[in-house]
């Protein structure tokens, strides 16, 4: 599996249901096994990545989501996209956390034309 | 012939998901086709003893694999409570799975 790439696009956003924390498990388990991993993040799901989130009863996915992004699934800082219609949409374009690049649906298709598998979580 | 892999996400009381899940599986079972079903999150109370339990059970006997997450099925305290030949996996096995099946489609 080691060389693998898997493009993750999320369209969930979070709190909602367990959606984002399997993206999060898998992500983990590819790091585990040296598959690299890109995050598409789609519509509602644009707000996993926004910054200062302060859940009461639940842990904080944007640091969750941001320390996996950093640390790099395939380029530290540059595996990670929000769909810019959708953030802009929602008024977090500014608010992405470090390492989520602004991009758009051709990003998509250049990484679904480069990966081995793409999978959609909603 | 295809190895397709259902990942099944919602329970089956909320939205008509699961039933359509079921379809589209023995629909491509009937033509040929591998299938499997993997259970996840609130998927994994589809295979509780039940009349959905039943139907998935059913499946079982026309050759479709079912397999269900084992954090799901834990943290809903299902792990005695799911009807027999449901194979219990890790996150890792939904992994190589989901790189190794033809298609995946999530639910």
């Amino acid at each position: 599996m080691t060389g693998k790439l898997l493009t993750i696009v999320s369209i969930n956003g979070p709190y909602r249901d367990e959606g984002v924390f399997t993206m999060m498990r898998l992500a983990h388990a590819a790091k585990e096994k040296g598959i690299k991993v890109n995050f598409f993040n789609y519509l509602d799901a644009t707000l996993i990545a926004h910054r200062d989130q302060v859940p009461k009863e639940f842990p904080p996915i944007e640091t969750i989501f941001g320390t996996i992004v950093k640390k790099g699934m395939k380029h530290p800082k540059a595996d990670a996209i929000a769909c810019i219609k959708c953030t802009d949409a929602r008024g977090v374009t500014k608010q992405q956390t470090e390492g989520v690049i602004i991009g758009g649906l051709y990003d998509l298709g250049e990484w679904t034309a480069e990966s081995d598998k793409t999978i959609l979580i909603g | 012939m295809t190895n397709l892999l259902l990942v099944l996400s919602k329970d089956p009381y909320t939205t008509e998901i699961p039933d359509l899940v079921l379809d589209i599986g023995l629909n491509a079972k009937e033509k040929g086709n591998d299938v499997s079903i993997y259970l996840i999150e609130d998927g994994v109370t589809a295979a509780r003893k039940s009349e959905f339990g039943n139907k998935l059970a059913e499946t079982q006997k026309k050759g479709m694999k079912i397999f269900a997450d084992d954090k799901a099925v834990l943290s809903r305290s299902l792990t005695n409570k799911i009807i027999g030949g449901v194979e219990i996996k890790e996150i890792g096995t939904l992994l190589d799975y989901i790189m190794e099946y033809d298609k995946v489609v999530w639910f």
